[in-house]
């Protein structure tokens, strides 16, 4: 996919030039491209064969997080403590799969560009504390809000970092309650609109009219 | 209380057994249960009826779920052959559009500068006597309605016979002018008749989309999906041809970006390599094909009565080809910003035998102040191929409205149209004139004031009287401050039907309010000629009345009784049936009105109980009378490939006004929100408009995400929210803005500039200022 | 009250005792797919002690090879 900007063939400009081109500019893109990432694997997750016993529930999912939106710690043990990125956690994480030791499936990573994957996410040596938190969490919110019976729900998160939605909702390691059940529809954001309103409340929309 | 938890253990049940057989479907889909098992569950409550989608011009078939008198709920109905059970997300909440808290159900009049409520009976006797006034005293040209793409069939055909017919005036026009024009401009000059040749189904046959100025992923969600379908499961490639990059260049194959104006020398570039390189389809060029030229330098309309006519002369191939020589891929790369190779990739596609290609285009190509020409430019590429008219092959400009094809360009209501033809020609105003029951001397054999000009006669006092219905003109027109100046002035009379107030109902004398989508009965046409009919399925609130209700009342009360007989319970149905005789051929004829209440539509020419999926093809098309194409648009039956230039935009960026300004829409948001605002879900994912800054600009401005931004150009200011690298990226020195939010009103900023030969406004260049608030 | 409904899947080949299994179960409402081999069970029990008794008898069903919860209500 060549997502470049294609004025990077041409230097000279027919209009009154306006800005200098800066080289930076053809290397950014939007912070929603992660949608598609995964879109090549639609039709595999599509085929897929369900595998129950090995799937993971959502509160499990939530229990590997301090508080909604926080990053996952790594429930397992660290195979090199070193390392990073490419050479070890994305072997598991970029694309997933079955990983026999653990019997289950390596949760996808929404974010593979994203390498140096220890600055957010720790492990787990003790389960004893230091000393006790009132630390009162942040709930996660309800899934599967709908608008009308036949609606498609919301997406209730935030999406930065998380953009990529078949990473999470899609594939063995998708925990059940958010496995999309239509993974082959890969625009996603055209049906499921973000609602997340933990972070600015909209009102509803008024108008000032003096009728 | 026994007797509540027994009902309550018994919903559970219902649930948990709803929940299961949801989740068993989802699981595989295509199983079934034992129907006596299932039909009690919760949502078989409700009462399902089918309809055609309120909002764009895809023209979606949906099931709209009814309980207790209230539209409930939307479903994609798997019978349509457009969206095959899928919405968008505007789709499925479009019910809650019709239950914002402030709805209008009285009309309102305004008396020393406020509005009164009063009853349905007086308003519309208001109007009448108004509009009878002010013919009186200042003759029939100053007064006119103007409506929308959004009208449906029989409103806009009501609209057209009581003032073209009864009022003798052409002042009917529809803010579809401000959206297709430049693609009925092309259809035109190209085919000698509009609205496009192929259909949907090309999206299943193609190997090639390219899309020219087209964000589909957000404005044609469904068909894009189509397109993504095709994608995954027949690798088809996607190419976005575009200004900015938006998820539409994201999840295409390639996007290729251009600079504003330029697709008119790409497009010719494009000509050039196939030319070039001999991969034109010769025969088909020979046999189907003419060439012509047109004027040139040929202006911008900024100018009042601003007049342009068209001189057509005929060219042959190689006079053609030496025209091509300007434009060069190498020359072409230097004005476009496009590579050679980039557009030589492009020419390769649309020039490889092997491959079908199907061009889409909407707003980028149709909203330029050379609209018809970059139509023309573009029907070009696929006649040299001869990719048209066949499955896969197809140049298909896309519509906004739900109803822009249906009504405001099969029923023809703009100045210059009538249901059938023109009103220039004297047969086409015999045939208008028998079937209204009108003299022929009625129908005036000038066209009148298109839309920009329209308005313009507004401020300048030559019409003194209008009557706008289902549309938003002080949110929609460009360069907006001085329309809304001229409604306010002393001695104009603005009447508004309407559904919610708008900026449009501040400007108005008299407010009507309006019956919506299924709250009455009608019927719109998609942009593959589908003709889609909907019933009634609740009762519009208050004294709510449909617009075509409203015309027939104000038409009988002038006198006019006997043109317009219509009983109320069948009205609907008679309208249709009177209004099929215009197009009682096999180039036009459309289903009756049993074939649509039974089918998800069905697409014109529909001849000897069949719709037409391809036009001019004699495979697919019984209008044909010749072998292989044929173009009886035009009297030979051969298309016109239009010798057409570059020719720069009015206003480029200066130092002054240094970056190009481009508006369009969201997803989330239909026209300018009136509607999709007050659906809180939508609501709340997009609340507002923002400006879209390349983070090279916005760093070298100081201006962060989420800042106040200051946009000035020659004819406006405007403060807004700037979005960095969000849903869309435009380029160094290029901003782009929304234009659904009327509390933030780009089109103050905008230029009315248009193209002179179909009078469509561009939107989508003007120059402004960009500074941190 | 407890009311949960299930996805039974039967083993291989042994989907009609399956059904005529779980009929003989006074808590469970059985809904065979007329088209798949899946068969949707609800269960309705008085109380959370009843449910666990409930469920290690069907636990013993040998024709069923897995069960999975699709929704749970307690009316309490």
């Amino acid at each position: 996919m060549i997502v470049a900007n294609s004025l990077r063939a041409t230097n000279e400009d027919a209009y009154t030039p306006i800005i200098e081109q800066v080289d930076d500019e053809f290397t950014i893109l939007p912070d929603e491209s992660g949608v598609f990432e995964r879109a090549k694997y639609a039709i595999d997750y599509e085929n897929i064969p369900l595998d129950i016993p090995g799937e993971r529930t959502l509160s499990d999912y939530y229990k590997t997080q301090a508080y909604h939106g926080a990053p996952p710690y790594i429930p397992h043990p660290i195979s090199n403590d070193r390392t990073i990125g490419e050479g070890t956690c994305l072997q598991c994480h970029q694309n997933g799969g079955y990983v026999a030791i653990y019997d289950a499936y390596a949760p996808v990573t929404p974010h593979p560009e994203k390498v140096n994957c220890r600055q957010c996410h720790v492990g787990k040596e003790t389960n004893s504390l230091f000393k006790e938190s009132t630390y009162p969490g942040l709930k996660a919110p309800k899934t599967g809000t709908k608008f009308t019976v036949t609606a498609p729900p919301v997406i209730p998160h935030q999406l930065q970092l998380h953009e990529n939605c078949l990473a999470c909702h899609a594939g063995p390691a998708a925990p059940k309650e958010i496995r999309v059940t239509h993974p082959e529809r890969v625009n996603c954001r055209q049906c499921h609109v973000v609602n997340n309103q933990e972070v600015v409340p909209v009102p509803d929309f008024t108008r000032k009219t003096e009728y | 209380m026994y007797k509540q938890t027994e009902d309550r253990r018994s919903f559970l049940k219902k649930m948990a057994i709803l929940s299961a057989v949801t989740t068993a479907t989802a699981m595989f889909p295509g199983i079934l249960f034992a129907e006596e098992q299932t039909k009690n569950l919760p949502v078989g409550d409700l009462e399902w009826k089918k309809a055609p989608c309120r909002f764009c011009g895809v023209g979606c078939g949906v099931k709209v779920g009814i309980e207790n008198g209230k539209a409930v709920a939307v479903k994609g109905d798997p019978n349509s052959t457009v969206n095959k059970g899928l919405c968008c997300v505007k789709g499925y909440h479009a019910v809650i559009s019709m239950y914002g808290k402030d709805r209008l159900t009285k009309p309102l009049v305004k008396k020393n500068g406020k509005y009164v409520e009063t009853s349905m009976k007086e308003a519309l006797d208001l109007v009448a006597s108004k509009l009878k006034e002010t013919r009186e005293q200042h003759g029939n040209d100053s007064v006119s309605i103007y409506g929308s793409g959004q009208w449906t069939i029989p409103d806009g055909y009501v609209a057209s016979k009581f003032f073209k017919g009864c009022l003798s005036t052409n002042n009917v026009e529809a803010n579809a002018r401000l959206c297709m024009a430049g693609a009925v401009g092309g259809f035109l000059t190209t085919f000698g008749i509009d609205e496009p040749m192929g259909c949907y189904e090309d999206i299943d046959h193609a190997d090639v989309f390219v899309l020219w100025g087209n964000n589909m992923a957000e404005m044609h969600p469904v068909l894009f999906s189509r397109l993504l379908d095709q994608k995954y499961k027949r690798k088809a490639v996607i190419i976005d041809f575009a200004t900015r990059t938006t998820r539409t260049s994201v999840a295409a194959n390639k996007s290729i970006l251009f600079k504003p104006q330029t697709d008119l020398a790409v497009a010719n570039a494009i000509c050039h390599e196939i030319l070039r390189n001999g991969w034109e389809n010769k025969e088909f060029v020979s046999k189907y094909c003419n060439l012509s030229k047109g004027k040139t330098n040929i202006g911008y309309g900024l100018e009042d009565k601003f007049k342009f006519k068209e001189e057509a002369s005929a060219i042959n191939l190689d006079e053609f080809k030496k025209f091509l020589e300007d434009y060069t891929p190498e020359k072409v790369e230097k004005i476009s910003g496009v590579s050679a190779k980039d557009i030589k990739y492009m020419a390769s596609l649309y020039g490889d035998p092997n491959k079908k290609v199907t061009s889409f285009w909407c707003m980028g190509m149709n909203q330029h102040t050379r609209a018809t020409w970059i139509n023309n430019l573009v029907y070009n590429i696929h006649l040299l191929t001869g990719k048209i008219s066949t499955p896969g092959n197809s140049p298909f400009s896309l519509t906004g409205q739900p109803s822009a094809c249906g009504t405001v360009r099969e029923v023809g209501t703009l100045t210059n149209r009538l249901p059938y033809g023109v009103v220039m020609n004297p047969k086409h105003r015999e045939k208008a004139a028998k079937i209204w029951n009108v003299p022929v001397s009625n129908i005036p054999p000038k066209p009148t004031y298109h839309t920009v000009e329209m308005f313009r006669a507004l401020d300048r006092g030559d019409i003194k009287f209008m009557w706008i219905q289902v549309t938003n003109p002080m949110v929609t027109l460009p360069n907006v401050n001085r329309y809304t100046d001229a409604a306010k002035k002393e001695g104009r009379f603005i009447v508004v039907s309407d559904i919610y107030p708008t900026p449009t109902t501040d400007i108005a004398d008299v407010i009507l309010p309006s019956a919506m989508w299924v709250e009455r009965e009608g019927l719109f046409g998609n942009s593959e000629r589908r003709t889609q009919y909907f019933e009634q399925m609740v009762n519009p609130p208050g004294e709510c009345m449909s617009d075509t209700w409203q015309l027939i009342e104000v038409a009988r009360r002038l006198g006019f009784q006997e043109q317009f007989p219509y009983k109320e319970e069948t009205h609907i149905e008679e309208i249709y049936n009177e209004y099929r005789q215009f197009h009682n051929n096999k180039k036009h004829n459309m289903a009756p009105l049993e074939v649509l209440k039974e089918e998800a539509g069905m697409q014109w020419p529909y001849v000897d109980g069949k719709p037409t999926q391809w036009r001019f093809n004699a495979k697919y098309d019984p209008a044909c009378t010749k072998e292989g194409f044929d173009f009886y648009g035009k009297p030979d039956g051969k298309a016109i490939i239009w010798q057409r230039p570059y020719e720069a935009p009015p206003e480029v960026p200066t130092e002054e006004f240094p970056f190009w300004l481009n508006t369009g829409r969201v997803l989330e948001h239909w026209h300018t929100g009136s509607m999709t605002r007050r659906i809180p879900v939508l609501n709340r994912a997009v609340p507002h408009a923002y400006v879209e800054l390349n983070p090279v600009d916005a760093k070298r401005l100081g201006i962060s995400d989420g800042d106040m931004v200051l946009l000035t150009s020659k004819r406006g200011k405007l403060k807004m929210p700037a979005l960095i690298n969000g849903r869309g990226l435009p380029p160094v020195g290029q901003v782009f803005t929304p234009f659904f939010d009327e509390n933030m009103l780009v089109n103050k900023l905008t230029l009315d500039a248009y193209d002179p030969i179909s009078k469509q406004p561009d939107y989508k260049k003007c120059a402004v200022r960009v500074e941190k608030a | 009250m407890p009311i949960k409904s299930y996805i039974a899947y039967p083993s291989e080949g042994k989907r009609q005792e399956l059904i005529e299994a779980l009929k003989e179960f006074e808590e469970c409402e059985v809904i065979p797919s007329e088209n798949h081999k899946i068969i949707i069970v609800v269960t309705e029990t008085d109380s959370k002690e009843e449910e666990k008794v409930m469920e290690a008898k069907l636990k013993e069903v040998n024709s069923l090879m897995m069960l999975s919860m699709v929704a749970g209500f307690d009316t309490n």
